[in-house]
């Protein structure tokens, strides 16, 4: 009777922090989010972290939204050197490395949106569809939320490596 | 004897030109890369742009109050936004008067970036920060007289991004640079810089 009442007790608490996770074969896809854009702009930004709890690995090969919404999505790392910014797409996708937790992050890998027809504005959400080499295809709906709010949520994730030197 | 002494005075000579040349090469590392933190380092020249409103402004809006000058474009989705984000939490938090600071973007991307544009992006992200723009030539020519690097990069289709200097130079009234906030600096350390030239 105790142990029903642990084991239920451990179940609600591990169901609930894992209610916004979305399963995809053996990828989890966790926190992803859109950052809210001033009115006139064409570009945007969308982070998610991908647990990739299989014996194989992966590659995130491109994301898409509706075409009323964003043209385009392009996988971007960013990376400071000497306080430059640079921007590169990464070739061929993000890898997501067997075992190993990626995470698209404000300041590293993120998505680029080109493109956009509208605003992203906080409170809203899109739906968009990932593509991965092997596990396939998902759509799934990402808020649009604040900076400060996307800090918030990101916290103890991939603080960026300021020491890192620009990787091209 | 006299060619001997000739010889060491050729050898001391080129010895002090080596020195001298050192010396000179260190200084221009200095100004080009001035991160270490308190350096004043003149930077910036005379220029004539126009704001984000279509009214000119030259190098006196940095004169008579500390400033906060940034270098971005609007078609940048993660580093510019974030920065002006930033700014405006800064001064803010420190409940800085309005006027008391002033609060500059200069776009590095002005063939784009019409005073219209820039409004248009910073009016909704911040009371505080005011658009720059101009002349393509004029405005790379402020840029670099704060000897800031960017770089266009093509994304294909003929679109293209910029890498750029992206630290935010502190100045205080005199328009100096009195320091530089990293991107994502630690903002206890970012406002601390700041309430150094508030005084």
């Amino acid at each position: 009777m105790r142990y029903t009442a642990a084991l239920a007790v451990l179940f609600m608490s591990s169901a609930s922090s894992m209610a916004d996770m979305i399963l995809l074969g053996d990828l989890h896809i966790d926190r992803p989010m859109l950052r809210e854009t001033p009115p006139n702009a064409t570009v945007g930004a969308g982070y998610l972290t991908v647990v990739n709890t299989g014996d194989s690995d992966d590659t995130l090969t491109g994301a898409a939204f509706a075409a009323d919404v964003a043209e385009d999505v392009h996988m971007h790392r960013m990376a400071m050197a000497d306080g430059v910014m640079t921007m590169r797409a990464v070739e061929g996708g993000i890898p997501l490395p067997a075992g190993e937790t990626v995470t698209l992050v404000s300041g590293g890998d993120h998505l680029m949106i080109t493109g956009l027809e509208r605003p992203l504005t906080a409170g809203e959400s899109h739906e968009v569809t990932l593509a991965f080499e092997k596990a396939g295809e998902v759509t799934l709906d990402m808020p649009v939320m604040t900076l400060g709010e996307i800090r918030a949520a990101s916290e103890g994730t991939a603080p960026m490596d300021h020491t890192a030197p620009a990787s091209n | 004897m006299a060619p001997r002494v000739l010889s060491i005075v050729a050898v001391v000579a080129v010895a002090v030109l080596a020195l001298g040349g050192g010396i000179l090469l260190r200084q221009v590392i200095d100004t080009r890369t001035p991160v270490a933190a308190n350096v004043s380092v003149d930077l910036g020249a005379p220029f004539a742009l126009v704001d984000q409103n279509g009214e000119s402004i030259t190098e006196a809006a940095f004169q008579g109050r500390p400033t906060l000058l940034f270098f971005g474009f609007t078609h940048c989705p993660e580093v510019c936004p974030t920065t002006v984000y930033d700014m405006e939490t800064w001064l803010a938090d420190l409940k800085v008067e309005p006027g008391q600071v002033g609060a500059y973007f200069v776009t590095v991307d002005p063939e784009r970036d019409t005073p219209a544009d820039l409004r248009a992006y910073l009016e909704p992200q911040s009371d505080m920060v005011v658009g720059i723009t101009g002349e393509p030539e004029k405005v790379w020519d402020m840029a670099r007289s704060w000897r800031v690097y960017w770089q266009k990069r093509p994304l294909g289709g003929g679109d293209y991004t910029l890498d750029h200097f992206a630290s935010v130079f502190v100045l205080d009234a005199d328009g100096k640079v009195a320091d530089l906030i990293a991107f994502q600096e630690d903002p206890e350390t970012a406002k601390a810089k700041i309430a150094a030239v508030l005084g």
